[in-house]
């Protein structure tokens, strides 16, 4: 049985824990407000906001919900757009910036965009506009060109800029000020009594599932007839800490918590740009860093990060853990070294010297929130004016992400001019072998290796290199 | 006003297909598309699937007790594969399930044999081999191939452009339902209810009076949804009818992406000829439509192609001819634009070409040759009320095109790593169906006993506002408050025969019925007034909000009291009205007529900045001056522009239609087809209106806003290419659209890499 606050409500539900979780509020619930756009959590559509108890607060959360396993809803609570409309067809200052712009249509995407917002409204996130902007990266709207709603959600941003930061005043404000309704006064209580302690199940013949946002557009059918051990809310599991001079990130991380933490922004102060231009705030709400590496995708773009950062892996199986470095993890083409059952449980890497420089390039074909043509990163650090400890992961070219030794070992030592970038591609080039699009493949290694040193020494690297 | 709908649509509460509360025992439908695109299929071995858990019956093409046959236009296009397979995953068996999820792993578990034949992808190729839909057709006027020789400068080349995929953020869907006398009733998710029931009665052999079918609203369709609708509709009615229990069929994303239709890739060559001072004399052009597997409405595409070959210019010897080739692909269908778009693509490639040979700016060529007042098109129509030149100056005052060029040319100088490019782009966009009979809309308005209305008409609510506009013409005539309307949903039963919303003309068809048919009522209300008030003259009677007048001062009748009266002296206060659009017909033997009620006329200047090292670009500025005749609701007008506006750049710049050899759709779900995200939306956007005249054959004076402006996005692609060209000058002309990251980057290193 699981059990969680839908909106004002207690629900449960027998429903099987792989369940996408917008089925379960649509047909068992008939609260049909959410939108199914696409099932891969690509449109916005079906945004819901889930939010769990810390401490005295609760953390809201946007998320996909066609690709949200049911089982990652227990004990929260769970916001569908009926859950935050006002009795008697009234409308919320949120809903009312939508028609004064006139940012509806055909009013699809609609529910999905206000649910965002709302998000954005009750998350920690700095009020300014383009947080406001990036709050709804991840819906998208085939009708209205977005100028109207960019419009709308500087509207709303602007109307919170007086809202109070601390949790409680906060959801004061907002029911105050009608963005919510009056009883998310009532929701803390309420989720305290269902609060559950979550462990990892016994069963090792289970699936393991994290987020979920990878395993429910893959094989969202197979997994409804498979035993589900769920790690999203294990608190063993979660968080970011710094021990020995490394960070260590937990099986059940989120993007968004890594992309959050203060240690890490400081080391890699790029950071949410890159994942801007990674996946949408839904996604990152509900992906795990641990996740992107067991995917095993070839153009993982997490991966392709952490492989330039010295990464390793823990992995437990049955209570033996085995340490493995992240480069030796991708074996082929979404095959990773691991047993089917066994759990990342943990990841760490050294911290970044102070002089070490970190840059990750991606091109696709779109520039934000799209699958990488090619994606690369590149950590190094600068000893008087050299180059030293390069590394060079790279994506997009194989049947998996992989180190660029060879332009690795030819950089280490070198300065950053003109002549050590010509030979360096031309290293790089010779031990690449993209299979598809090969032209433009080469030309992206080409161009991002341009793009990183470039970042690196702004003034070493003329354009004539690339001519 | 707002569109009506919005309250409704930021609560979450409008219903889609998908929400419709369905019967109980309502069974689930999902389709088995062919795994070829070409082939003949010998065997389907339904034995496994049907043995899986919840599976309630599969149909195949032999379970059609009617007609196999759901072509609109021509009679070639099948519901289910039977055997023959013309494209990859066409429908070839339906899996009927307790849910949907049962039917889905059911579905995994048919079996065809096929004996695989080589597919068609390219329509080129179908057209060496004579694989047409329709026969080739051609539109002229004066004589180019006599001109050659006269001409100061000619050029020739080829260009393409891609199709798109819709896109419509709600899939395909069809809910049937079985009724007590047989008849079915069937909630379908289409631009047109009457091309629904008719392909049931076609598929099923019952009279239409059988079948009806209802549209709510549509989360978006743009075209998709016109003559698409109908297979799912006749899909979930055959099982619906066999079973004699409720079915509910809705795609699947992967399934809507990889079963229907998109908007038609073309590819082109161009001859064009000029004078000394940059006069076009003389354009041919052979367009090669990728048509797909069937007609669908691909010879009515063609027809806007051929429509719109000369754009925006005058050019007094032309040849525009068109070739609807059948390929393996799923049959391509309407797409806001409807082949206007690749026709007016190809003109501008051949301008951009030679205006790059000659050393000018493109922008000289253009204005030189645009439409003027009484100048002829092509197909014989006349220009009147032609505003071309007129919105080209004003575009030109609002926006100092002059300094935005050097600007762009002092940012180019300064900067190496991203250049800039500006393009203008001149619109000239003809409204109604160029099938003259459709031009024809109905409205059946209701006034009941407590005073408030009720108006169905035949159009579909799609986002684009029209049932807004109907309620805003209802209002203004009886002069009643909008809230005592309410529209109805779109149902054969009170609008029968309806045209399909579609060619931007819903607002005009259907508002001037509801024009017509409020008209008449009114007249008899005042007829009614004049007698309870005694007065002989009708003319000083009105009706004002909700008021009777005489002469102009309130008197103590007010609505509700005449409506009451008026059923007490038994006055009719229903009315059904039919308009048609008059003036226009066409004459296909001779490619000559008057086919369009009006034109709309538009210039779009825009800026684009390519970032040289990565290949990617962002739009700067839209700078639009858009003729709306005297818009009825800048709310909805506005909001159509620069959702239209987006939805072309995304088709000239990123997105990527692409089917491989075999026919397989390549990006096949919203992962991989990316559709523009809210980065991509130019970072200014200005929308003027053309200060024109209203048109009195668009409803209120308003024009059609739908389609015209999708066209404007073509100027994204030519400012792309320029500031490419700004970077390397060199750079190799291949005029393709849509202008990818790749394709920046490729051309742009070309001679280098």
């Amino acid at each position: 049985m699981i059990r969680m606050v839908v909106n004002d409500q207690l629900r449960e539900t027998k429903l099987h824990a792989a369940t996408p979780i917008v089925d379960f509020l649509r047909s068992e619930l008939k609260l049909c407000g959410t939108k199914i756009g696409c099932r891969e959590g690509d449109c916005g559509a079906c945004t819901i906001i889930a939010g769990f108890l810390q401490g005295n607060k609760i953390i809201y959360r946007s998320m996909a919900s066609c690709i949200m396993p049911l089982i990652n809803g227990q004990a929260k609570h769970i916001i569908t757009i009926e859950g935050i409309n006002l009795p008697q067809k009234e409308l919320n200052p949120i809903q009312e910036a939508f028609i004064a712009v006139n940012a509806v249509q055909c009013g699809f995407c609609t529910p999905g965009f206000i649910m965002s917002l709302t998000a954005y409204a009750l998350s920690e996130i700095e009020k300014t506009p383009q947080n406001a902007i990036n709050s709804v990266a991840g819906n998208v709207c085939r009708c209205t060109g977005y100028k109207s709603i960019e419009k709308a959600v500087l509207q709303v941003n602007d109307l919170l800029q007086e809202m109070p930061t601390e949790f409680d005043a906060k959801i004061k404000w907002l029911v105050s000020h009608n963005i919510l309704p009056s009883y998310f006064n009532d929701v803390k209580e309420m989720l305290q009594s269902i609060r559950s302690e979550t462990s990892l199940t016994g069963n090792t013949q289970a699936t393991i599932v994290a987020g979920g946002t990878d395993a429910l557009v893959q094989r969202p059918e197979e997994l409804l007839e498979e035993q589900i051990s769920a790690i999203a809310d294990i608190a063993q599991f979660k968080g970011t800490e710094i021990k020995d001079n490394k960070i260590w990130i937990g099986a059940a991380t989120t993007v968004d918590e890594f992309c959050q933490n203060k240690e890490i922004a400081k080391h890699i102060p790029k950071i949410k740009d890159y994942l801007k231009l990674v996946s949408s705030p839904q996604i990152r709400n509900m992906a795990t860093v641990a996740g992107n590496f067991a995917n095993g995708s070839p153009i993982g773009d997490l991966s392709v990060m952490f492989l330039c950062l010295d990464t390793t892996l823990v992995l437990s199986q049955d209570g033996k853990k085995r340490e493995m470095p992240l480069k030796d993890f991708f074996v082929g083409y979404k095959k990773v070294n691991k047993a089917e059952n066994e759990l990342i449980e943990q990841i760490y890497f050294p911290i970044p010297s102070a002089n070490a420089h970190f840059s990750f390039e991606k091109i696709s074909k779109r520039v934000h929130l799209d699958m990488a043509t090619v994606n690369s990163a590149v950590s190094l650090k600068m000893e008087s004016g050299k180059m030293e400890d390069v590394k060079i992961a790279i994506g997009g070219l194989g049947p998996t992400i992989r180190n660029m030794e060879k332009t690795c070992d030819f950089l280490n030592g070198k300065e950053i001019s003109d002549e050590t970038f010509t030979k360096a591609n031309e290293i790089a080039q010779a031990e690449i072998t993209p299979r598809s699009r090969a032209n433009y493949k080469r030309l992206l290694v080409r161009q991002q290796l341009f793009l990183h040193l470039r970042g690196i020494a702004p003034d070493a690297l003329s354009l004539e290199v690339l001519k | 006003m707002k569109n009506i709908d919005s309250k409704m649509n930021v609560r979450g509460e409008s219903l889609y297909l998908d929400d419709y509360p369905v019967k109980e025992g309502c069974l689930h439908a999902v389709v088995y598309g062919s795994p070829v695109a070409h082939g003949r299929l010998k065997s389907l071995d339904l034995s496994e699937a049907k043995k899986m858990p919840g599976v309630v019956a599969i149909f195949t093409a032999k379970d059609i007790p009617g007609e196999n046959q759901i072509g609109s236009i021509i009679p070639d296009e099948p519901l289910m594969a039977d055997e023959e397979i013309h494209y990859k995953n066409m429908p070839t068996a339906l899996v009927v399930a307790r849910s949907e999820i049962e039917a889905r792993r059911a579905i995994h578990k048919i079996k065809a044999e096929i004996e695989e034949l080589p597919a068609i992808v390219c329509p080129r190729e179908a057209k060496e081999k004579k694989k047409f839909i329709v026969a080739p057709r051609t539109f002229k006027m004066g004589a180019p191939e006599d001109l050659w020789d006269k001409c100061d400068h000619v050029f020739s080349g080829t260009a393409d452009m891609g199709g798109q995929e819709h896109v419509y953020l709600e899939t395909q869907g069809s809910y049937a339902s079985y009724m007590e006398d047989g008849s079915i009733r069937v909630q379908s998710g289409t631009q047109a209810t009457s091309y629904v029931q008719v392909g049931i009665q076609k598929v099923l052999g019952l009279p239409q009076h059988m079948i009806e079918v209802e549209t709510i609203r549509l989360g978006g369709a743009f075209g998709g949804k016109e003559d698409q609708g109908t297979p799912w509709a006749c899909l979930a009615s055959l099982a619906c009818y066999h079973l004699k229990k409720p079915v509910k069929l809705v795609l699947h994303r992967l399934d809507d992406m990889r079963m229907t239709g998109k908007r038609h890739p073309y590819a082109f060559d161009y001859k064009i000829g000029f004078s000394k001072d940059h006069k076009i004399m003389a354009y041919e052009v052979e367009c090669y439509q990728n048509g797909g597997a069937s007609a669908d409405v691909s010879p009515a595409v063609m027809e806007r192609t051929l429509f719109h070959g000369g754009s925006s210019y005058f050019i007094p010897n032309i040849a525009i001819t068109v070739y609807s080739c059948r390929t393996n692909l799923p049959p391509n269908t309407a797409f806001r634009g409807f082949g206007g778009p690749q026709g007016m693509f190809v003109l501008e490639a051949a301008i951009f070409k030679a205006a790059h040979e000659l050393g000018i700016d493109a922008s000289v060529i253009q204005e030189k040759n645009l439409l003027y007042e009484g100048s002829n098109f092509p197909y014989g129509q006349i220009a009147w009320n032609c505003d071309a030149k007129k919105s080209w100056e004003q575009l030109h005052q609002e926006c100092d095109v002059e300094e935005v060029r050097q600007e762009i040319e002092e940012y180019n100088k300064t900067h190496q790593d991203s250049k800039k490019g500006m393009a203008i782009f001149p619109l000239c966009f003809g409204v109604s169906f160029t099938k003259t009979s459709l031009n024809q809309g109905f409205s059946l308005v209701h006034i009941y006993k407590d005073g408030s209305v009720s108006i169905s008409t035949g159009v579909i609510e799609m986002g684009q506002g029209v049932n807004t506009k109907i309620t805003q013409v209802a209002s203004d005539i009886l002069s009643i408050a909008p809230e005592r309307i309410r529209i109805h949903p779109t149902n054969t039963t009170r609008t029968a025969n309806a045209s399909p919303t579609a060619a931007s003309t819903g607002a005009d068809l259907n508002g001037k019925a509801t024009q017509v048919a409020c008209t008449q009522i009114k007249d008899r209300l005042i007829k009614l007034a004049a007698k309870l008030l005694n007065i002989v003259d009708c003319t000083r009677i009105n009706l004002q909000n909700e008021k009777i007048l005489l002469d102009g001062r309130a008197t103590e009748i007010d609505w509700n009291h005449l409506i009451l009266q008026a059923l007490e002296e038994r006055v009719k206060i229903s009315e059904l009205a039919h308009y048609a659009t008059p003036q226009i017909y066409f004459d296909k033997t001779k490619e000559k007529g008057h086919p369009f009620a009006y034109h709309v006329y538009g210039t779009a200047l825009l800026v684009s900045k390519v970032d040289c090292l990565r290949g990617t670009y962002e739009i700067e500025k839209a700078h639009i001056v858009h003729d709306f005749g005297k818009s009825m609701n800048l709310d909805v007008d506005v909001g159509q522009i620069e959702g239209a506006l987006m939805q072309g750049i995304g088709l000239m710049t990123i997105e990527e239609l692409l089917y491989n050899e075999k026919g397989t759709l390549v990006y096949d779900n919203l992962s991989s087809y990316k559709i523009p995200d809210i980065f991509c939306a130019p970072k200014e956007v200005i929308v003027s209106p053309l200060k024109s005249k209203p048109n009195e054959l668009a409803l209120y004076g308003s024009k059609a806003v739908g389609e015209p402006p999708l066209c404007y996005g073509i100027a994204a692609y030519f400012s792309i290419v320029k500031a490419m060209q700004a970077f390397n000058s060199k750079m190799d002309l291949e005029l393709s659209a849509p202008i990818t990251h790749q394709k920046v980057m490729e051309t742009i290193y070309q001679k280098l890499c």
